[in-house]
């Protein structure tokens, strides 16, 4: 099982370089990934669900780590995406990585909502509450906001530009928000209570977790991937619309 | 866990969340749903397959 | 070609100092941003107390908390009125023509703002001795030392969000949005900080506080000073 996992995170990640560094292979790449991550996701579902045993403490509740923790790790590796995205747009402009930042902060607003959904019901019967100011859970709260407000100043920008030039300039503002909120909250947070360690976890739950973590990154792969082309798509239109049109007059040409 | 914990976790029987499937249910639910929503959602936005035109 | 005719550009500070000038000598002309900002941060103050009900040990225990987020409020209305001042008559495209560094509208907007809610701090503190019955006499220095460096923080990414807001759709909805969850760290140690000096400081914990709200400080004002120019240009 633990090869298993591991050959096929290599090729999960040979297929992620295939794709960045070979144009020619981006017709079928993510077709290859979305396979992957079709038979991997049930899979690992499956490993979640029966194969792992039950942990000591937690009982069977402790399960829903294998959906939570891939989950939440791919929304992070979305904003990441976003984030170089953003700087890279700073530095050099192109409508690419424009619109690799609106599919990253995207993909990576709707990872994080269920991956939030998904910590507020394991907490539920593992701390008893539905919310609680755990560092971690509340700066993913306060980063989902920071990226709807994103996604938000995309949408009420119609210039596609200034679109482009703001929201990189608020992607990287936002990525570099992110450790201070984390290190605020923490800190915040000692006062009242000591944080619990996370146990050391058993090499089985473990490689279902990585099992899991590969079919998440193919998932977010390929939607990654679709919501990119989409943005490009909306971008093309939007740059071409003014040649479609009738010649401007000349005070519009102005 | 210290000594003390164990001893007052073993009161109550093994200190161990008896089933909650209902909880993981739900959990594992949610996520198919959600990434099943979304795939839809990137489908219905697909435009018209044509690849976009390359810009610069 | 007579040297008169050749355009000198002006130093980075220089410039800055102009448009800070400029700003406060517009605002102070008219005296309306800083009066309804006033009123809108007391009226603020009052509904916490009204929201609570009039606990006073509970009031003078969160004094710190309302004070700041009463505070918070009004520079989101002075902060988009600092740039819809300069949207109005499309002069900020005047700014941008003045021979020199894009970065010296930044500096200059953001010393603008921070004062403007320094000065709204400076009247809120006797508002907040009258209604929270807090005690400020012992640790003024201090207490002014956080409020600026509060400020700072504050100002800094404010008017980055500010400029990028001011000509999108609804700005108003659109700078609460983008502002307020950044400044989640700035708040919190600032809070920490006010209240650890209102109430005294038992385990010497305000230079901490004080140090991740300079930090914070340091950070965005590094990052709007670099990021700046491009939020403007056209």
């Amino acid at each position: 099982m633990l090869y298993v996992t591991i050959a096929l995170f290599a090729l999960a990640v040979g297929l992620f370089a295939l794709h960045l560094f070979w144009a020619k292979a981006r017709g079928w790449v993510w077709k290859a990934v979305a396979v992957l991550g079709g038979a991997m996701l049930p899979a690992g579902a499956y490993f979640g669900l029966s194969w792992a045993p039950s942990e000591q403490d937690m009982g069977e509740v402790y399960r829903i780590i294998f959906v939570h923790v891939p989950m939440v790790w791919a929304a992070l590796l979305a904003l990441v995406v976003n984030f170089v995205a953003s700087a890279a747009y700073l530095f050099k402009r192109s409508w690419t990585s424009d619109s690799l930042g609106e599919a990253g902060a995207e993909v990576g607003v709707v990872f994080g909502v269920v991956g939030l959904l998904l910590g507020s019901i394991w907490g539920r019967p593992t701390w008893g509450v539905w919310w609680d100011w755990d560092p971690r859970l509340t700066t993913t709260a306060i980063m989902l906001v920071l990226y709807t407000g994103y996604l938000a100043l995309r949408k009420f920008v119609d210039d596609p530009e200034k679109r482009a030039t703001w929201s990189a300039v608020v992607g990287v503002i936002a990525a570099v928000d992110l450790p201070i909120v984390w290190f605020s909250v923490r800190w915040w947070k000692s006062i009242h209570q000591v944080q619990s360690n996370p146990k050391t976890i058993d090499r089985s739950m473990f490689v279902v977790l990585v099992f899991n973590v590969v079919a998440f990154m193919c998932a977010l792969f390929v939607y990654l991937w679709h919501r990119f082309l989409i943005a490009k798509a909306a971008r093309a239109r939007e740059v071409a619309l003014p040649s479609a049109l009738p010649p401007a007059g000349p005070q519009e040409a102005a | 866990m210290s000594f003390l914990t164990h001893a007052m976790l073993a009161q109550v029987g093994q200190g161990r969340i008896e089933g909650g499937w209902e909880y993981i249910w739900a959990a594992y639910g949610l996520t198919w749903l959600s990434l099943a929503l979304y795939g839809v959602s990137l489908w219905l936005r697909r435009r018209s397959g044509e690849p976009p035109k390359e810009l610069s | 070609m007579s040297a008169s005719f050749a355009i000198r550009p002006i130093g980075l500070l220089r410039a800055a100092g102009i448009i800070l000038g400029k700003d406060l000598l517009i605002e102070w002309r008219t005296r309306a941003r800083i009066n309804a900002l006033v009123f809108f941060a007391v009226a603020t103050l009052l509904l916490f107390s009204f929201a609570l009900g009039p606990d006073v040990d509970l009031l003078r225990q969160n004094a710190a908390g309302y004070m700041w987020l009463g505070i918070l409020f009004a520079s989101v209305l002075s902060l988009s009125e600092s740039f819809r001042v300069e949207a109005e008559n499309a002069t900020l495209e005047g700014l941008k023509l003045v021979p020199t560094d894009p970065r010296a509208v930044f500096l200059g907007k953001a010393c603008g703002n921070a004062v403007m809610i320094f000065a709204l701090c400076l009247i809120l503190l006797p508002v907040m001795v009258a209604i929270y019955d807090v005690s400020i006499a012992e640790g003024l220095p201090k207490l002014s030392l956080v409020l600026a460096i509060g400020c700072l923080a504050i100002s800094a990414p404010g008017t980055i969000f500010a400029a990028i807001s001011a000509n999108a759709r609804a700005r108003d909805v659109l700078l609460p949005l983008l502002l307020f969850p950044m400044l989640v760290p700035a708040l919190l140690s600032v809070v920490k900080a006010t209240a650890l000096v209102l109430q005294g400081d038992l385990q010497d914990s305000l230079r901490s506080w004080l140090g991740l709200l300079c930090c914070f400080s340091v950070i965005y004002w590094a990052l709007g000073f670099a990021v700046f120019p491009k939020v403007i240009e056209d």
